[in-house]
């Protein structure tokens, strides 16, 4: 349980939210759908003095096109992103990553701002994030700024989302015509946080891709497939050594050991790349 | 025109009646329950496995902060509570620990509690445990059973050597020759995992202390009211007849609250002491961290056969890790020694020499869980059964075939002297295998097998021991705490209803559903006629709560017994009304009418109104229909085969369940809804225990598995559904042919899946024993890596 006393803010503007986030003295947490923060503070790890929710402040969930991009409001639960036609129409594998967090209760409170500025080493989002090159726009006292997914995340829940500053908006390049992308994660029992997770895209037309891992070290990594794919074959032995090299971070917990984690990597990373080969290999025939 | 014959009731698939309000949230749970006055209770609990106790610091602090009350140490409780011990006579080595319900000098696992505050809520309390901390010497912990038994292993408890609490062996001399001069013996060890029952409900205790009237009320979620308050009154030196323990909507036990909590000890002292009632709801963390956990084990099994195939010898041994303590009334003796006690399962087993031991290790405590030693005995046999089978190259089903007892052989001795009453074990074994598809399963599988998948099926076979009754229970040793017999009482109103009363407690089995069943069917009412009272000591006669599978058997038949007895006297109230001799009364549907006249019909309210409230009855009895039964059960056994069809995923290890089959046999049914029901959450459960769950500690006795997110659970997108198909052999020992059933299904799913995952691999490493439990995907691959190289099978070919 909660045991300590909390000053608690749900201003009605971003403005004020930043406003309240100047605070140099105490220990200021922003809460969205509050599906990380809270259990983490039930649990005693985590013992905020000042908590400032999002609820009040409008415009902070949507899903719209603006220009090559998607743009995504932070405060956009799961369960919106996974029924959202922009989403399914242009980023489909976005809906399948936000379907396969937590439960029905997690998907229709927790959010997309909040899952990345969290960044659970084992999250959904983040493989997706730097797999398809997101953008993260974030905003302080200072003014706005856009922070690309592979400087975003800094370490086990570390992120470019510094003291004084509120992720607003997630963009996501609208993948071009002839690519395919895929999400894949292995979890233990439905509901729980993937032990590894992987997202990958590929062209149809030049072979092109990258492939993003997740809950294998304290940030994601990802590898570009230039040469790993041919005419829509994958050179497994060439992904299986890529992904060697990429995960020596790899950490054990309970969940396993370091040899298991690295074996799951290769794995998953072949199955999201094999996947998205097919996406990308449909799309092309469609055309 | 006479009454209608109604069908009975026993055996119908009655919508459960107390769903209505468990689905609409209208229930009562302890954490529900609001007093004047009441205060709430928080408990700091050691972060260290074992320790000297120095000092508890921050007392003065904590009772400095608003609202808080009282802070209460071991020493201080010892003044008003004497330890937790559980003495038990018995021919079988066993030495009794003394566990302090607050720890006093030495605590022995992460989890026991140091120190009580009261406060005014549960947030101030929390805020006090802040305050407080525990200034522990550490002393070497010991986790691992095997080196707890060690010479020169950290011994828990000084007059505990070698932290060994109990060793029955159940010897015959003849087994070492048996096993050198069979043709086939294959031998086998598997370390059980430790895990939890994880009632949705935890712990939750309520107590008052009421000084105006001296009674002290305890709710409790408990399983065992009746026994909770006979020891409240001996521990709290307190008069029993001035306390008063109450169940109310108690949401899952499984074992775990067939056990006097430290906690319900606690909170009655308290009370007593600040003379206000008290609450404490337990957490999950607490749930996790201190609750009596489960099944831990080192299991040793050797099998021998002859030429034909046809089991010679049983040797096994079981080696439970108890934990810290004892809980009363089972002692963590219960699990190994029920293991010991029951691996023959349907098996003729010529000659067998079994053992359980019990150790104390620096874990949390271990009772009783749903099966109690029951899976790891069926494990034992049904795991050896199939490593034989491949060893000798006989179908696994063949090879039981070969093995089972025979229909025509009950009633069956078991080695032990216990006596199966009834059933047909191949019948059920052959119904499974039917209705998986066993004879096309192969063809199958070998498609699968070129296509990349790799399946496998298993099977677990096994007789379960239901209800433990009155004569069972003595010859276990048991007896001399916890009698197990049952009373009901049966009342009938004026107005023809009917309230039954039981020292039986519900807890999620149903018990208003079948138990009025079992009324109306003998009344001939109507269910809704029937009302169900346990769980309350003061409303129910003494009796011994519901564990052991015998509510059905136990409480079933003390009501039948009762109802029948009401029911005569209603057709002698009936004769007298009638001026009929009884002789030509019948009693049907609820009516009592002169043989042959019908329309001269009393109903059971008429009857009732008479004798009731205007007294109208003969001379000799007395006006009222209301009696009381006490039924001494004895203990039916109930068979089942489970078949599991498993994938396995060969690169990542991951097991997935693609079909479950249970064929089972628990005699007459009251309501087959209901006991699909206890299969379906058995089953659950069991695949929980051999897939999943393993509650973990480090080496130092740290507890690792703090939380849901690390202490896995299936849910139902894990469980696949399961197919059930029933055969009916009446029990000829209990009344109406019932036997009980709520353990069963948590029985055999570790064999079945286990075997099902062996098969599955022998394409790749060859059929080797799952050694491990739970088998976690990154066991598997060990597994396959482990046994790949010197893999046995002919047919191997790796993928």
């Amino acid at each position: 349980m909660i045991t300590q006393e909390i000053e608690y803010h749900a201003p009605p503007s971003l403005v004020d939210v930043i406003a309240l986030l100047d605070d140099e003295d105490r220990h200021v947490e922003l809460l969205a759908g509050g599906m990380s923060l809270v259990p983490t503070m039930t649990l005693g790890l985590a013992h905020p003095e000042v908590l400032i929710s999002l609820k009040r402040v409008p415009d902070l969930s949507y899903t719209r096109l603006f220009g090559d991009d998607l743009c995504i409001g932070a405060a956009t639960t799961h369960a919106e992103i996974t029924a959202s036609a922009e989403v399914l129409d242009n980023v489909p594998v976005l809906a399948e990553c936000a379907s396969l967090i937590g439960d029905v209760q997690i998907r229709n409170r927790g959010t997309l701002g909040g899952s990345l500025a969290h960044a659970d080493p084992a999250a959904n989002y983040p493989p997706l994030a730097l797999a398809l090159g997101a953008s993260m726009v974030i905003r302080s006292a200072a003014g706005e700024r856009v922070v690309r997914a592979a400087d975003f995340f800094e370490g086990v829940m570390q992120t470019a989302v510094a003291h004084g500053d509120v992720l607003t908006e997630v963009r996501i390049p609208v993948p071009e015509s002839g690519e395919g992308a895929a999400y894949r994660e292995f979890v233990r029992v439905e509901g729980n946080f993937a032990l590894v997770n992987a997202c990958a895209v590929v062209s149809s037309i030049n072979w092109a891709g990258r492939v993003a891992l997740g809950g294998i070290a304290s940030v994601p990594v990802s590898v570009g497939l230039a040469g790993l794919v041919d005419a829509g074959i994958l050179d497994t032995h060439g992904l299986d050594a890529a992904v060697d090299e990429m995960t020596l971070g790899a950490f054990a917990d309970i969940n396993g050991s370091v040899e298991y984690k690295r074996s799951l990597a290769r794995t998953f990373a072949r199955r999201a790349v094999d996947a998205a080969i097919g996406r990308a290999a449909r799309t092309k025939d469609e055309q | 025109m006479g009454p209608q014959a109604k069908p009975s009731l026993i055996g119908a698939r009655v919508q459960r009646t107390e769903d209505p309000r468990f689905l609409r949230g209208d229930t009562r749970y302890v954490g529900d329950l609001q007093l004047p006055g009441m205060a709430s209770v928080a408990f700091l609990r050691s972060s260290t496995a074992h320790g000297r106790i120095l000092s508890i610091e921050g007392i003065p602090e904590a009772l400095a902060l608003a609202g808080v009350h009282r802070v209460m140490t071991g020493d201080e409780l010892a003044e008003r509570c004497a330890p937790i011990v559980v003495p038990w006579e018995t021919f079988l080595e066993y030495h009794a620990c003394e566990q302090p319900p607050i720890a006093i000098d030495t605590v022995r696992f992460v989890g026991e509690i140091l120190a009580a505050v009261v406060a005014d809520d549960r947030y101030v309390a929390e805020d006090a445990l802040e305050l407080l901390y525990a200034d522990i010497d550490p002393l070497p912990a010991v986790t691992d059973p095997l080196a707890a038994m060690e010479p020169g292993a950290p011994q828990l408890h000084a007059n505990i050597p070698r932290n060994t609490n109990y060793r029955g062996h159940f010897a015959n001399p003849a087994i070492e020759r048996v096993i050198e001069g069979a043709t086939h013996a294959v031998s086998m060890r598997v370390r059980m995992n430790r895990h939890t029952a994880l009632p949705m409900e935890g712990l939750a205790v309520l107590a008052f202390y009421d000084p105006g009237t001296e009674n002290l009320t305890l709710w409790s979620s408990t399983q065992m009211p009746h026994m909770v308050r006979s020891k409240l009154a001996e521990w709290l030196d307190y008069p029993e007849n001035r306390i008063r323990v109450i169940a109310p909507d108690v949401g899952g036990g499984f074992g775990q609250k067939a056990n006097v909590q430290p906690e319900e000890l606690i909170l009655a002292a308290l009370s007593l002491d600040l003379r206000r009632p008290l609450k404490w709801v337990e957490d999950r963390q607490e749930s996790l961290v201190s609750s009596y956990q489960a099944k831990e084990e080192v299991v040793d099994c050797t099998l021998a056969f002859d030429g034909s195939g046809k089991i010679t010898g049983l040797k096994a041994r079981f080696i439970g890790d108890g934990g810290a303590y004892s809980a009363y009334p089972w002692s963590p003796s219960a699990e190994p020694l029920m293991a010991s006690a029951t691996v023959q399962g349907p098996y003729v087993v010529p000659v067998a020499d079994t053992e359980g031991v019990c150790v104390h290790t620096s874990k949390a405590t271990c009772s009783v869980y749903r099966g109690v030693g029951q899976p790891a005995g069926t494990y034992a046999m049904e795991h050896t059964l199939d490593m034989a089978a491949h060893a000798m190259g006989i179908d696994p089903a063949e090879l039981r075939r070969r093995n089972m007892i025979g229909a025509d052989a009950f009633p069956y001795t078991t080695f032990l002297g216990g006596v199966y009453d009834s059933g047909q074990p191949i019948a059920t074994m052959e119904l499974a295998l039917e209705t998986i598809g066993y004879g096309a399963f192969r063809a199958e599988q070998a498609a699968q097998r070129e296509a990349g998948r790799f399946i496998g099926i298993g099977q677990g076979s096994m007789m379960e021991l239901t209800t433990f009754g009155y004569n069972e229970m003595k010859n276990i040793g048991w007896g001399q705490r916890v009698s197990a017999y049952e009373t009901a009482q049966v009342t009938v109103d004026p107005s023809g209803g009917v309230t039954l009363r039981a020292g039986t407690q519900n807890h999620g089995q149903g018990h208003e559903t079948t138990y009025a069943q079992l009324a109306a069917s003998v009344l001939g009412c109507e269910l809704d006629r029937v009302t169900v009272e346990t769980g309350d000591t003061s409303a129910s006669p003494y009796g011994w709560g519901t564990w052991g599978s015998r509510s059905a058997v136990a409480g079933g038949g003390a009501i039948l017994h009762a109802c029948e007895h009401v029911r005569d006297k209603a057709k002698r109230v009936a004769a007298h009304l009638l001026e009929a001799s009884v002789q030509d009364i019948d009693y049907e549907a609820g009516v009592a009418f002169v043989r042959g006249t019908p329309d001269r019909a009393l109903t059971l309210a008429d009857i009732a109104q008479a004798a009731i409230v205007r007294g109208d009855v003969p001379d000799e009895e007395d006006p009222t229909l209301d009696e009381i039964h006490t039924y001494k059960p004895p203990s039916p056994y109930a068979q089942a085969t489970h078949v599991a069809i498993v994938e396995v995923d060969i690169e990542t290890g991951e097991v997935e369940l693609l079909r479950y089959v249970v064929a089972e046999d628990c005699g007459q049914m009251i309501n087959p809804t209901i006991v699909e029901g206890q299969i379906h959450g058995g089953v659950a459960q069991g695949i929980g225990g051999v897939l999943y769950e393993h509650l973990r500690y480090d080496d130092d006795g740290q507890f690792l598995t703090g939380s849901l997110m690390d202490y896995l659970v299936p849910t139902a997108n894990e469980v696949p559904p399961i197919e059930i198909k029933h055969l009916v052999t009446r029990s000829p020992v209990s009344k109406g042919g019932i036997k009980g059933m709520g353990e069963g299904g948590a029985v055999a799913p570790l064999a079945a899946i286990a075997n099902a995952v062996a098969d599955a691999l022998v394409p790749v490493c060859g059929w080797q024993p799952i050694d491990t439990l739970p088998i976690t995907p990154e066991y598997v691959l060990r597994h396959i890596e482990a046994n790949a190289t010197d893999a046995s099978d002919p047919n191997k070919e790796i993928s």
